[in-house]
């Protein structure tokens, strides 16, 4: 009998966490108990996020969700995943992970000495604003929050201001009016009740994030056969799961925003198509020091989604 | 002897005078924000990352220094029932604990700095700062502290010898206004 | 990892008192007794998890707010200024018993609603306070108590850390939580001064006589000296609440307030500035050597699941509601010695709040309790931060100021009690909110 920890940064009610915790229960279950994994939520074990790649190789918890744009510091061929505008939606981002995956997997064996076991979404990040935005014109003199490089790049290439505020300090920032708006998903809207700072979302999509999770490839080899099979095999079933539940979480954190105040601003073709040409450059300077992996894991994509 | 002392204590005290400079340092950065962001709307982009390296940096480098002047705490209850040579004696024993910790202190986050420096570690931020730079103050801190820790350990010795011409000994006292 | 839930405690809580009680530096106490359990329990590799601690704990920019307020502190303290704050509110006070000894409790509350964090009041605050009324030959435990429980104030009026934390983790409204730590917030501002008056009525030596009753005229002449630090507070408020800066930077605001007010009272020395910014490092690099190390204390006890299983424990209780509360308090004060606020928040928060909700508490009530509790954690020793700020100001001992703040402690309890019993103190403001 052994006992896992397993650590998430989100909240506990966040859908990464509820997967993990899924993820969990199906492994007790399928191994009749005999492999626990306790889920520690919330940063509860005093993880931040950008580290965890190095957490999860040296066994300081054997399995850990993490943002893959957030550890991509330490691996910058994870950082494909983090160019705005690069997916357009859930089908093209399953597609890019589709192509990503063999190197993504190799990159964590070989390199960083664990198992990925799921890969799943985020919802896609818009812009959640105090005036509404239609035009690329509009969202000139934006004062954002944005929480990473490819974030800032976008709003300034259009003219906004991106401000990295803590997220601790982002509530009170849009109170007072230091900040306007914010780029981020659903959920953490949900989470940070921003309908009661904010009136309008625009659901852009400038990125769509990825966690993933994964498994010290120590523990893991050390585990009895069944268990490794029912692990992987586990992690497939989640796998599928998220891509299918998180369209849903979407709209279901949408729709609660939506019912406490916040307007949906479907986005003009124009805007996005302006948005995707003003970014270009973002995505080319990118690949221009990225990885031959990266340069071929971008050509094959976009052979594949025809651009 | 005397003059380990007391060039440990001097390279203590440059510590805390780089913490305090790079504490203005993060003073000028955050004003200049404040200031850009006000009245150009505009913003340096790196004021919020900078900061918090410069937080570590402003702490690490400064703990050293700390220990010289009797800035860290301690719960005095057993110190203070202890007389003369038998109080110096039980200072050194705790001062061996500290110094021994420190020593471990600099070894882990060495290899956390090393660790850094060898995957190249990014920030994910606009500046893609090597992380490794920052985080170099780590280690360094350390060994400031390690040596502070050492200073202090010579300076018992010194006190059991009856011999401290020439060295400065902190006491840890009422002094008002630390 | 099976971890028996006594020895683990056991272990740790004899670690503590051994080091601590054996008078190794707090902050190196602290590491030493989590290397300990991580060593006992575990084949974790300690030694990354503590490098990793000390990264997470200091690279943070919003960090950079507490040696901002220190050295606001510091500058104040180390010019005039503070000096004539305390001649100016002489003449106000003179008929009040326990008179400057009020200074705490009003200056932490209005402190408070500047800064989020209880460390970085209690540090300004007690920088200015606690010479000044030892100079004026005012009772030292009754002054150092009363700033170690108002101090904890910092975190009950907004803006609050330990709301954000609370409402990000626990799925609840932030700004109702802020808004609900009014009422409670001045209503133990009010006890404590209540508190001081009693105590100073009974025995008047506590506050020593001024020499005279002053006049009106005297008041009014007074209103000048009191008038920098009144503006400097303003105007910090003001550039949080008119969006110039975010409540972190609003210390760098504080500090060039400072500088400011010094220079025009022609009390800016060089002297003055060295020993502001070398005292200021001195007191934040203390406070955050504990902070390291209370953080890898409250990693390992997460570790070994000592939080989780306390709690769990409470949950297969089913315990009426009253006697839920009564349990859980009990468990956060026990919890409160040993662990920091933010830990309390994230490990407990996941298991006991559908257990409060399923008493039909309200969320942002028990936001507020918890709160509650983390403030009296900060005056419990031996982990208690509001003590070792206040120990770093005048180097008592952490159990004479622990004693000194016991009524202050026992007065949040009765809050405790008072807003169990009526939910309304803490609901009343955020139900009127739409
Ligand atoms: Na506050
Ligand atoms: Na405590």
């Amino acid at each position: 009998k052994s006992s896992w920890n397993a650590n998430s940064v989100w909240p506990p009610k966040n859908h990464h966490s509820i997967g993990l915790n899924d993820f969990a229960d199906k492994v007790k279950k399928a191994t009749n108990g005999d492999l626990e994994i306790v889920v520690h939520t919330g940063g509860a074990l005093g993880y931040k996020g950008p580290e965890l790649l190095k957490t999860v190789r040296d066994g300081l918890v054997p399995i850990s969700d993490m943002l893959i744009s957030g550890v991509a510091g330490d691996e910058k061929l994870f950082q494909i995943v983090t160019l705005p505008f690069l997916v357009r939606d859930f089908q093209e981002l399953r597609t890019l992970l589709e192509i990503c995956r063999p190197y993504f997997d190799k990159a964590a064996e070989k390199k960083w000495k664990q198992k990925i076991l799921y890969i799943a979404p985020w919802p896609g990040a818009g812009l959640w604003t105090k005036k509404k935005i239609t035009t690329l014109e509009e969202m000139k003199g934006l004062k954002t929050r944005t929480y990473d490089k490819n974030g800032a790049l976008v709003m300034d290439a259009v003219g906004a201001t991106p401000h990295a505020l803590p997220f601790s300090e982002v509530y009170t920032s849009l109170q007072t009016g230091l900040i306007d708006s914010v780029m981020t998903s659903t959920p953490t809207a949900v989470d940070a009740k921003f309908w009661e700072v904010l009136q309008y979302y625009q659901p852009l999509n400038i990125t769509i994030a990825t966690d993933m999770v994964t498994v010290n490839l120590n523990s893991f080899n050390k585990l009895p056969k069944d268990q490794q099979n029912a692990l992987l095999k586990i992690g497939k079933e989640m796998e599928n799961a998220m891509w299918d539940n998180v369209p849903k979480i979407d709209k279901d954190q949408e729709a609660i925003s939506n019912k406490n105040g916040i307007v949906t601003v479907a986005p003009d073709k124009k805007l996005i198509a302006d948005l995707e040409k003003i970014t270009e450059n973002i995505r080319q300077d990118w690949l221009k020091t990225a990885p031959p992996e990266g340069k071929k894991i971008y050509s094959d994509f976009m052979k594949k989604v025809k651009r | 002897m005397k003059k380990i002392i007391n060039t440990i204590d001097a390279i203590s005290g440059i510590g805390g005078w780089t913490s305090g400079i790079l504490m203005t340092g993060a003073l000028v950065l955050a004003l200049a924000e404040i200031a850009i962001r006000t009245f150009f709307s505009g913003t340096l982009y790196i004021a919020d990352e900078y900061s918090g390296y410069l937080m570590a940096l402003v702490t690490l480098i400064g703990l050293a220094y700390t220990l010289r002047e009797r800035g860290h705490i301690r719960m005095m209850f057993l110190v203070h029932i202890l007389k003369g040579r038998t109080k110096t004696i039980y200072n050194m024993i705790c001062l061996a604990i500290g110094f021994l910790f420190c020593i471990a202190f600099t070894w882990f986050t060495g290899e956390f700095f090393w660790d850094s420096v060898v995957n190249e570690t990014q920030s994910m931020q606009l500046s893609e700062t090597y992380l490794a730079l920052p985080q170099a103050f780590l280690p360094l801190g350390g060994i400031l502290l390690t040596l502070q820790f050492l200073s202090e350990l010579l300076k018992g010795v010194a006190v059991l010898r009856n011999d401290t011409e020439g060295l400065h000994i902190y006491e840890e006292v009422d002094e008002l206004g630390r | 990892m099976h971890i028996d839930l006594g020895p683990a405690s056991a272990v740790i809580l004899g670690l503590l008192i051994l080091f601590v009680g054996g008078s190794i530096w707090i902050g190196i106490a602290l590491f030493l007794v989590g290397i300990g359990g991580f060593f006992i329990f575990t084949d974790i590799s300690f030694g990354s998890i503590l490098a990793n601690i000390v990264w997470n704990n200091t690279s943070g920019s919003a960090m950079m707010a507490l040696p901002f307020f220190i050295w606001m502190g510091e500058i104040l303290f180390r010019s005039r200024i503070s000096e004539n704050l305390f001649r100016g509110l002489s003449p106000w006070m003179d008929s009040i018993p326990g008179r400057l000894v009020h200074v705490n409790i009003f200056a932490c509350t209005f402190f408070a609603a500047v800064s989020g964090s209880s460390a970085a009041t209690t540090a300004t605050v007690g920088k200015i306070t606690v010479p000044e009324l030892k100079k004026r030959g005012y009772d030292h435990d009754l002054a150092i108590g009363s700033l170690a429980g108002a101090g904890t104030l910092g975190f009950m009026i907004p803006p609050s850390m330990m709301m954000l934390v609370y409402g990000i983790i626990g799925d609840v409204s932030i700004g109702k939580l802020f808004i609900a730590g009014f009422i409670p917030g001045f209503m133990i501002a009010f006890m404590f001064s209540a508190y001081i008056l009693t105590r100073c009525l009974i025995t008047p030596s506590l506050a020593p006589p001024g020499e005279e009753l002053h006049s009106w005229k005297d008041r009014v002449q007074a209103l000048p000296a009191i008038a920098p630090v009144v503006i400097l507070v303003l105007f910090v408020l003001g550039s949080i609440y008119m969006g110039w800066s975010t409540p972190t930077e609003a210390g760098a605001i504080g500090v060039l307030g400072a500088f400011f007010f010094a220079t025009l009272t022609r009390s800016l020395t060089w002297s003055v500035f060295k020993a502001s910014l070398l005292g200021t490092v001195k007191t934040s690099c203390m406070i955050m050597m504990i902070v390291m190390g209370a953080s890898y204390l409250s990693n390992v006890i997460g570790y070994l699941g000592i939080t989780k299983a306390l709690t769990q424990y409470v949950t297969t209780l089913n315990l009426s509601p009253f006697l839920l509360i009564i349990i859980l308090s009990f468990l956060y004060l026990i919890l409160g010695c040993l662990v920091d606020g933010f830990s309390m928040i994230v490990m407990t928060t996941p298991v006991v709040l559908p257990l409060i909700e399923a008493a039909k508490f309200d969320p942002v009530w028990f936001g507020i309790y918890l709160v509650l509790m983390i403030e009296l954690a900060q005056i419990t020793p031996p982990v208690g931060f509001n003590l070792f700020v206040i120990s770093g100001l005048n180097n008592d001992d952490l159990l004479r100021i622990a004693r000194a703040a016991f009524p202050f402690f026992f007065l949040m309890l009765l809050t405790t009690f008072l807003i169990t019993v009526f939910p309304e103190i803490v609901l009343y403001l955020p139900n009127k909110m739409k």
